[in-house]
């Protein structure tokens, strides 16, 4: 299955493109980096860095695959600088103001950020935007092999930390 | 829905973007140009921020904070100065004839206009009726003035005349004693906009939208723009801290330092939430610590107690030096703890890299690897990750030289691309070649680029053909891409090695040996023709790196 994000993005046309991948790209963030803050964070400098080129990202067969990799590259490079773990850490909201859910999801993400960093970006990949593993394996620049090896594993950790059976 | 899905959807939330991303990643987009034409980088912002401390600070007599509680009721407000649309409508239209009743409220270098914080301070003064405050509560990212549109900015009221004995040599602190209690200030949030033409344009009248005195929190808070988990503002009074003293910061970083040379038990004194330390025990070759050193370069610094400290460990009798910026400060029990980082809100931004530590004075050499292993190499910042998209393939893996005094990115890249092809007329493959030899003779013959002979020379232990290549006057190129391509990868229909009109490309050629899976391999720095020799001596340590490993 291709990029599902290719269809829908139709118009080369950098707003269209926003609006259509924009929320996608904050979610599968948030799921990569556990922290919505700095996935949005993250997710602003991409799409930034997207327009910044979209002469030559919008003329590419896959504009959302580049700031899929892209949003890889500045997570991996990113220094957790002390404003963003200050950030983080202030926007520790006391417990009776986290809504009902919040443990659960903080559960998914504890035990996903206790992946391996490329098991994590494989599961994202595969498993919540639905690319192919020839796909993701494009983004992650691996072998679609190597990527079923890194979601298997990826699938029964995160199953085996949620204490969930398959 | 699969099920991991929907244990993904679970770790997702409810979560929704801020209904402005769309004008963020504008603003954003244009704040960089803006900084890139001043040519004053990410600091206009800060230098902004810093600006309002000079300007609003009003020192007083010696004396102790307000130990009067005099909390401000709640409040809110509006537009100002102004106080409807139509009224700012016809503040733009005269502001336009120059009327100059009205031309304070513009700022035509927008974000690092000094008018601006001479707006904010008019109406903290006029409309708040405050004497004294600053506007620049946090040495972080977001302090006093948001970065993105509209703008956003947490100003904390100071008592006038008084000092504050918590923070008696912070040049920001000593003049800020709190107004409510012995550490909360008053806080309020301000939102501008220009309401009827782009934030940029160097005609359009700012207006406060709306404002708000903050609530206290239940939890120390020293920064000021921050949200929660599902990103809804979540802002707070300002809380300072009673710095660690003296003593007790030195007492921790020294037996930080004692712990990382008897190599064990330095992860105690580290924040939980700290980043990982690099060199925590050794150097990047291994090397053990003997001894080490450090010094204070700040604090402790208002309101959050910080102190920013630089340590250096020595290994191999004092020829290795590894340097790393440290601040102590509380944890939320109180407990001083170290954190690796800096109070510099611009150091290690995005495409800097790891500057923070350094070893004998250079960035951090990482090793990367390409092909499961089969190559791997050893870089240093500022060579990272391609950040573009299609620099990788299971066969082709990229680099980019992010200098900041140069044209990084697109521009100036280190690809390497196992059994590469020739390219044809029209970007199409061609077939595979037999060798390296019969590779550099394909891409001299090729009329859309010109190639230097090749020459012999060594890269990890293999001969290689090492050949510059430019593209040809008139050169032609196809829908791909806007240059000639050089060779591409085997497995990426179309897309390949370009190399565009004024850059300058240098080529290795390999045969590797037996036992690695692909039978070339090609090597391709390319960087426009004025900063060639600059990126190649920098491309060299990576290249000597090299290293070959059968399966």
């Amino acid at each position: 299955m291709a990029l599902p994000i290719e269809a829908r993005t139709g118009a080369a046309d950098f707003e269209s493109f926003f609006r259509a991948e924009y929320r996608s790209l904050c979610q599968a963030l948030i799921l990569l980096v556990g922290d919505a803050l700095e996935a949005e964070e993250i997710a602003q400098e991409t799409m930034t860095r997207v327009l910044e080129r979209w002469d030559r990202v919008g003329a590419m067969d896959s504009p959302a695959g580049y700031a899929y990799r892209t949003a890889l590259n500045l997570q991996r490079k990113r220094i957790r600088r002390l404003a963003v773990r200050a950030k983080r850490r202030f926007a520790s909201v006391p417990v009776a103001d986290i809504g009902a859910g919040a443990s659960d999801r903080h559960d998914v993400r504890r035990a996903l950020q206790e992946l391996p960093d490329g098991l994590r970006a494989a599961l994202i990949l595969v498993d919540w935007l639905d690319m192919d593993t020839e796909e993701a394996g494009r983004v992650l620049g691996l072998k679609p092999a190597s990527v079923r090896v890194r979601l298997h594993r990826a699938r029964s950790a995160l199953r085996d930390a949620l204490g969930e059976t398959s | 829905m699969s099920e991991t899905k929907e244990l993904l959807r679970r770790g997702v939330g409810e979560f929704e973007p801020m209904p402005d991303a769309f004008d963020r990643v504008l603003a954003r987009r244009d704040r960089k140009q803006r900084n890139q034409r001043v040519a004053a980088g990410v600091l206009g912002i800060a230098v902004f921020a810093l600006a309002a401390i000079g300007l609003v600070r009003l020192l007083g007599s010696e004396s102790t904070p307000a130990s009067d509680p005099t909390p401000a009721p709640p409040t809110s407000g509006g537009m100002w100065p102004q106080s409807s649309l139509e009224e700012a409508r016809e503040a733009q239209r005269l502001a336009d004839a120059g009327d100059p009743r009205y031309t304070w409220q513009i700022f035509p270098e927008s974000a690092s206009d000094p008018r601006m914080l001479e707006f904010f301070t008019r109406f903290l003064q006029e409309e708040l009726g405050w004497e004294a405050f600053d506007l620049s509560v946090f040495p972080g990212l977001y302090a006093g003035v948001a970065p993105d549109l509209p703008w956003e900015m947490l100003a904390v009221r100071c008592s006038p005349g008084q000092t504050n004995p918590l923070y008696p040599d912070d040049p920001e602190g000593r003049g800020c004693a709190p107004t409510i209690d012995e550490y909360r200030y008053e806080t309020v949030y301000v939102g501008a906009e220009t309401p009827f033409r782009v934030a940029d344009d160097p005609s359009a009248i700012w207006v406060v939208t709306r404002w708000a005195m903050l609530q206290p929190s239940d939890v120390q808070v020293t920064g000021t723009n921050y949200r929660d988990d599902n990103g809804d503002i979540f802002r707070r009074q300002v809380r300072q801290v009673v710095p660690p003293s003296d003593a007790e910061a030195t007492a921790l970083v020294e037996a930080f330092l004692q712990a990382r040379v008897d190599g064990e038990g330095a992860e105690e004194y580290l924040a939980p939430a700290a980043s990982q330390v690099p060199l925590l025990y050794a150097t990047t070759s291994d090397g053990p610590y003997e001894r080490s050193e450090f010094e204070l370069v700040q604090g402790p610094v208002w309101p959050g107690g910080w102190r920013e400290f630089t340590v250096r460990l020595f290994a191999a009798g004092g020829s290795t030096v590894v340097e790393q910026p440290f601040l102590v400060e509380r944890d939320e029990d109180g407990r001083p703890v170290l954190v690796y980082g800096t109070l510099d809100p611009f150091e290690g931004l995005f495409g800097m890299g790891d500057v923070l530590t350094t070893e004998n004075g250079g960035g951090l050499v990482e090793p990367y690897e390409f092909l499961d292993g089969e190559v791997t190499f050893d870089a240093a910042w500022p060579w990272d990750w391609y950040v573009g998209g299609w620099g990788f393939t299971p066969t082709m893996t990229t680099l980019q030289f992010d200098d900041p005094d140069q044209s990084a990115g697109f521009d100036q890249l280190l690809a390497i691309v196992a059994d590469p092809l020739p390219v044809e007329i029209g970007c199409r493959q061609g077939p595979a070649p037999a060798d390296a030899e019969a590779l550099a003779r394909s891409i001299r013959s090729d009329p859309d680029l010109e190639a230097t002979e090749p020459v012999a020379v060594n890269v990890g232990g293999i001969v290689a053909l090492k050949m510059d290549v430019v593209a040809a006057t008139g050169a032609s190129f196809c829908e791909e891409g806007p240059a000639p391509q050089v060779v591409t990868p085997n497995d990426h229909g179309g897309r390949g090695v370009f190399l565009g009109q004024g850059k300058r490309m240098r080529l290795y050629l390999l045969d590797l040996p037996e036992g690695l899976s692909p039978r070339t391999l090609a090597i391709a720095i390319s960087a426009p023709e004025a900063d060639f020799e600059h990126v190649m001596e920098a491309a060299e340590p990576i290249v000597d790196s090299i290293e070959f490993h059968a399966r």
